[in-house]
């Protein structure tokens, strides 16, 4: 079973865990070969890889997330090689430091967001999304 | 299947790529929950969680890494999956300016003795190899 989006149970969970620190999400994403727009978004049938398309999604959100009631910092992000250890099918990862949950929920609420996002349902096909609490150095 | 070192082929797919430019190690990691040190280890029988064993290794292979211009870029606790479902207790992503200076890094004098607290503290893992194309502090 592949995810794209965060079920209720989970995005209750993440939303109301009290702990109010800095938090680092992990990507690991896999792309749609073409990407999908409906037929009704101008970027229809342009021809773009599903990695392309989800670039867009990354450059919109690059516009407006640095803007301090976000804070958003990439702290990596690299397309996958290979598994030298264990097995898996991932095209990128990104990690992504957030000052705290608060910080990204306010980035899902802003409007700038809903724009870009459509490139990302575009572009990804499934994804996780790993919480992870930074550990010092 | 769970998976704790590089199948043969897995190392030898990774050593012979061609591509010789900066590679970030994804490391996904799953701790013991008590670490199992051998019974002659001077950390035997200390009760520890394998979390504090791994810390051992991961600092000491930070060490070793940075004499051949490697350093962590992260490692963080995992707290959930907030998309998707898995079970890790923690990520940890290594910057290398090549993949031989990662291998030179595996063949340090000093990896065995730091191996055995990564034998000690951890259960599985899955290693990653991706090519950077943004990595915060270092330039590419």
């Amino acid at each position: 079973m592949t995810a794209k989006q965060p079920t209720p149970d989970q995005l209750r969970t993440f939303a109301t865990d009290a702990h109010d620190g800095p938090i680092v999400m992990i990507n690991l994403l896999k792309f749609r070969d073409k990407a999908e727009y409906p037929a009704d978004a101008p970027e229809h049938g342009d021809g773009a890889t599903g990695q392309e398309a989800y670039a867009r999604y990354g450059a919109g959100l690059a516009t407006f997330t640095g803007e301090p009631q976000i804070g958003l910092k990439i702290l990596y992000a690299g397309p996958a090689a290979r598994f030298v250890i264990g097995e898996g099918d991932w095209d990128q990862v990104a990690v992504v430091f957030y000052p705290s949950r608060a910080h990204f929920v306010t980035m899902t609420q802003d409007p700038r967001y809903h724009e870009a996002h459509r490139h990302r349902d575009a572009g990804l096909d499934h994804q996780h999304l790993i919480e992870t609490r930074p550990m010092g150095g | 299947m769970p998976a704790f070192q590089p199948t043969a082929a897995q190392f030898r797919a990774f050593r012979d790529d061609p591509y010789d430019g900066p590679i970030a190690q994804v490391n996904i990691l799953k701790f013991r929950v008590k670490a199992e040190y051998h019974p002659d280890d001077p950390e035997n029988g200390k009760d520890e969680p394998g979390s504090v064993a791994y810390q051992r290794y991961a600092d000491a292979f930070g060490v070793a890494a940075a004499e051949v211009g490697g350093q962590c870029l992260m490692m963080g606790q995992v707290e959930r999956y907030f998309i998707g479902n898995g079970d890790w207790d923690a990520v940890m992503v290594m910057f290398f300016p090549n993949r031989k200076a990662f291998i030179a890094t595996l063949n340090h004098p000093d990896y065995k003795e730091m191996s055995r607290h990564r034998d000690a503290g951890l259960l599985c893992q899955e290693l990653l190899t991706t090519r950077p194309f943004r990595a915060e502090g270092i330039s590419l």
